[in-house]
């Protein structure tokens, strides 16, 4: 059987504005997933007030998935969204995998024709996803 | 924009925009001029009309966009920027150094939202400091600095105007007035 490495990313503006979202492919339903995205911001708020640095670790759980956080110094959020039977994926790498995405973020915004606060279109924003999201098989 | 000695390539850059500016503030006269002179516009309507920008609040534009992705940019660098006191470290050192490079040599604060960054030797004015005379052109060549830094600030959620002030070249204060923090 196929093991699931992320289901969903997320880069949410300052003001909760959702600049970008990717879900994988696998998840039938994706309200679900667009859900538990809606409650972990929620989750991050409350985090926010008490870090100390910008990786929050792990947000929330329900009984199909666990959320990641992140947030810059400038307030822009990333939410990375793993299947919770997921145990491959570590602390190390989901601070390695926000980076990248903290960066193409910063890539886009140095594009002079992207306005700010709209949502983002970028192919390597999209190639990130895709890799994040390619399943491994089993070993 | 990197640390001084590979600073040519962004002061000549810098000088080709300011004169740019200059250039397009004369046009824009004469094309207010034109028009208040053909008399087919109402006086009040064209004075509206090309009351919004100068060559100064062109460039103060142009450096908040470039202040922002640098304030996104540079910030990824540090540790969480917690007070409005580390943010403002923050800008007189890893910003400054990145932008204008150096850090900025003195900073002092009322503690109540004011603030002010000396720099003795700043990178845009440093080209004409050593001649006399060229101490009224200085405000052309702070617009575009100070647009930054402003730009940054928002970056970070801090709502601030940002002035400067000279008074022997190349030395220059930056005032920044924290105007409460943008939304959130």
């Amino acid at each position: 059987s196929e093991f699931v490495m992320a289901v969903a990313v997320a880069l949410i503006g300052r003001d909760n504005s959702r600049l970008y979202t990717r879900v994988t492919e696998r998840e039938k339903d994706d309200y679900e997933v667009q859900m538990f995205i809606h409650c972990t911001l929620d989750i991050v708020e409350d985090k926010l007030s008490k870090a100390t640095e910008l990786y929050l670790g792990l947000l929330t759980s329900n009984h199909k998935y666990k959320s990641f956080g992140f947030v810059a110094n400038t307030g822009v959020k990333l939410i990375l969204v793993l299947s919770l039977a997921n145990t491959t994926l570590k602390d190390t790498d989901m601070r390695a995998h926000f980076k990248r995405f903290h960066l193409l973020y910063t890539n886009c915004l140095s594009n002079p024709f992207y306005e700010l606060g709209k949502p983002l279109k970028s192919r390597a924003l999209d190639d990130a996803s895709a890799d994040l999201f390619r399943s491994t098989p089993a070993e | 924009m990197t640390a001084a000695g590979t600073s040519l390539p962004f002061e000549l850059l810098h000088a080709e925009m300011v004169m740019y500016a200059e250039e397009k503030g004369k046009q824009r006269e004469e094309d207010r001029k034109k028009l208040l002179e053909s008399g087919l516009e109402d006086e009040k309507l064209v004075t509206r009309a090309f009351a919004h920008h100068n060559s100064i609040t062109y460039l103060e534009g142009v450096g908040w966009r470039v202040g922002y992705v640098m304030g996104e940019k540079v910030s990824r660098e540090v540790p969480r920027l917690a007070t409005e006191l580390e943010v403002m470290k923050f800008v007189c050192k890893e910003l400054w150094n990145n932008c204008f490079g150096k850090q900025v040599d003195n900073l002092r604060t009322n503690h109540q939202g004011v603030y002010v960054m000396h720099d003795n030797h700043f990178i845009t004015v440093a080209p004409f400091a050593g001649d006399s005379g060229y101490l009224d052109k200085s405000s052309s060549f702070l617009a575009f600095p100070c647009g930054l830094v402003r730009g940054a600030l928002a970056a970070l959620s801090i709502n601030a105007i940002v002035t400067t002030t000279v008074e022997t070249l190349p030395q220059v204060k930056f005032h920044i007035q924290i105007q409460g923090k943008t939304s959130k």
